[in-house]
């Protein structure tokens, strides 16, 4: 299958594969883990990867029966036959986004999946337990205490540029099979991102095309495949992809499935690192050099270094919100940056 | 019931049986002093009807930022109640949340007791909760009946805020109002009803959210807004004699 072949990026390093033998040692894994893995099986005994090992049409109609009649977000390209989900050349998204019944959308998967030409359909990461009804209940990983965020992505062929995301990342193939090409969070200045406000799904994307990549408007992308690892996944396989690790997926098959979990380490009431990166954009960078040394020292001390010279000289109980967060400290933080970014 | 508004600052919480609190009396008045200057208290999907006849009804996550609660609001900032003046609790219903000042539930669900709290101001004086023989008063019992309420309410409350979120029919809701003397004050971090998606759905979904007894409430919060004017108003009126 003409897809199947890796282009240009022939030769790049396997994702390490690892066995785990229950959810204990999965989470042991999980844990530890400081690069990204692939679990082959993990979810092989899912009815909707028998369904879908069968054909897409029975994974379709597996999910189906599992759906809720709630709107469903669905993503249609704009252009014939081109799988990569990218911009044009205006940089405006080259799809458009719509609202519908998951019937009428799979209706419409039934006949693209036959025609090569057809643009890609899919419906981007969508919460497993809002809109399916024990569709999680039958077809998930045992991923212990964690407080996950489980999606699940249905499509035709498609190609996501490389991108990365703040969780962590277990990711299954349900249905059809999967390429990832994998770098490590060092690599975005390899990678070429493009503007972090006009996004195709909400992150900075990769400007390099992986099918044929432009060695000469992106020379340092030679680097980033020296980083790069590849996995290719058959339906009932798993990837962990840790946080911050930037990953171009490939839907190599006319149908393809994948539920993944996205959890973070670190408490929920917290911040998102992303908010705090655009609001240091806003405040920060255009000040004048001097100024933003300043500000550099500044965000060293209470930030990054946070060492014990911040509060050792101010009593206990006095310290307010440089002691470390606790739900209702970091909603008073929440609160007045509402309050202040609003006036 | 966990998100108990706890309107003193010391608590203490005790299980509440006839025999420990044959005397205990409990002051029904209104008062700053007794706990009731909040700017909002909360609320239950099932309660939205009768208190959207009089507060606006707004949606805000917790601290720990995993789960939605909705507001009866009366005021635009902390320890603001405009419907409180002096000893008058000025609207002819006030949320339970409020009314059941100071008795809160406790123990186990499925289990569930009326617990009190023993520092609140309220404790002392006025209505007898038992009476000398030890039986519940008609006082004790309303409490009751309300207690059950809220806590039959809290437990709806996922499946109502979970149908919500389906539907993504929560949106962020920045309110900044000029008031009369030019200061401005702004309500944020609340959500309110997403007008336009609700408008937008189709028969079928809006005959889900029926079946699940969750349309009723949506609407009532819908209509609750227009008591924002009136809750300006009274701000404004506090202004004129301030």
């Amino acid at each position: 299958m003409a897809e199947a072949d890796p282009g240009p990026l022939r030769g790049l390093a396997a994702v390490q594969e690892i066995a785990v033998v229950n959810a204990a040692d999965l989470d042991v894994r999980l844990r530890q883990a400081e690069a990204p893995f692939v679990v082959r099986g993990l979810a092989a005994d899912w009815p909707l990867v028998e369904a879908g090992k069968r054909s897409g049409r029975e994974a379709r109609t597996y999910l189906l029966a599992k759906h809720r009649d709630v709107p469903f977000t669905v993503a249609v390209g704009k252009a014939a036959g081109e799988a990569r989900i990218f911009y044009d050349p205006a940089m405006a998204v080259n799809f458009r986004t719509l609202r519908g019944r998951l019937s009428d959308i799979f209706a419409d998967i039934d006949v693209a999946e036959a025609d090569p030409g057809a643009p890609p359909i899919y419906v981007a990461s969508t919460d497993v337990h809002d809109f399916f009804d024990g569709l999680h209940a039958d077809n998930h990983v045992d991923l212990g205490e964690r407080r996950c965020r489980a999606g699940i992505w249905m499509g035709t062929r498609t190609r996501i540029a490389a991108h990365n995301d703040f969780p962590d990342n277990l990711a299954c193939v349900a249905a059809g099979r999967r390429r990832f090409t994998l770098f490590p969070p060092d690599q975005f200045g390899n990678l070429y991102l493009g503007p972090l406000d006009n996004t195709p799904a909400g992150r900075a994307v990769s400007m390099v095309d992986f099918a044929a990549p432009d060695f000469s408007a992106h020379p340092k992308f030679r680097d980033a495949l020296l980083r790069a690892q590849v996995a290719e996944l058959e339906a009932g396989d798993a990837i962990f992809i840790p946080s911050m690790w930037y990953h171009h997926v490939e839907g190599l098959e006319p149908f393809n499935v994948l539920i993944n979990y996205w959890w973070r380490e670190t408490p929920g009431w917290l911040g998102q690192p992303e908010d705090a990166l655009h609001h240091a954009l806003l405040a920060i960078r255009d000040l004048p050099p001097g100024e933003k040394a300043q500000w550099r020292a500044l965000f060293d001390h209470y930030v990054f270094a946070n060492g014990d010279d911040v509060t050792e000289h101010l009593p206990e109980g006095t310290r307010s919100i440089l002691d470390p967060l606790t739900p209702e400290t970091a909603s008073r933080i929440r609160a007045y940056l509402l309050r202040q970014l609003s006036q | 019931m966990g998100e108990t508004v706890t309107t003193t600052t010391t608590t203490s919480h005790a299980m509440l049986t006839a025999e420990a609190h044959r005397e205990l009396c409990v002051r029904r008045d209104r008062d700053v002093a007794l706990g009731d200057g909040v700017m909002s208290c909360p609320t239950v999907p099932a309660e939205f009807r009768r208190v959207q006849v009089h507060y606006p009804i707004l949606f805000r996550r917790n601290a720990e930022r995993d789960a939605f609660t909705a507001l009866a609001l009366f005021g635009f900032q902390e320890g603001e109640n405009l419907f409180l003046e002096g000893t008058t609790w000025d609207a002819d219903y006030v949320p339970l949340a409020i009314d059941i000042q100071p008795f809160l539930i406790g123990g186990a669900e499925g289990a569930r007791q009326v617990h009190v709290d023993l520092a609140s101001p309220r404790i002392g004086m006025g209505r007898r909760v038992f009476d000398d023989a030890g039986r519940p008063t008609s006082y004790l019992e309303m409490v009751a009946g309300q207690l059950g309420e809220l806590d039959e309410g809290w437990r709806a409350s996922g499946e109502f805020f979970a149908a919500l979120r389906r539907y993504e029919l929560l949106e962020p809701l920045t309110l900044e109002v000029t008031l009369n003397d030019g200061s401005v004050n702004r309500l944020v971090g609340f959500h309110v009803i997403d007008e336009a998606r609700l408008s937008a759905l189709d028969a079928a979904a809006l005959g889900v959210l029926h079946e699940e007894g969750h349309l009723m409430p949506i609407f009532m919060a819908v209509a609750s807004i227009g008591n924002l004017n009136a809750l300006i108003a009274r701000k404004n009126g506090r202004l004129g004699n301030g």
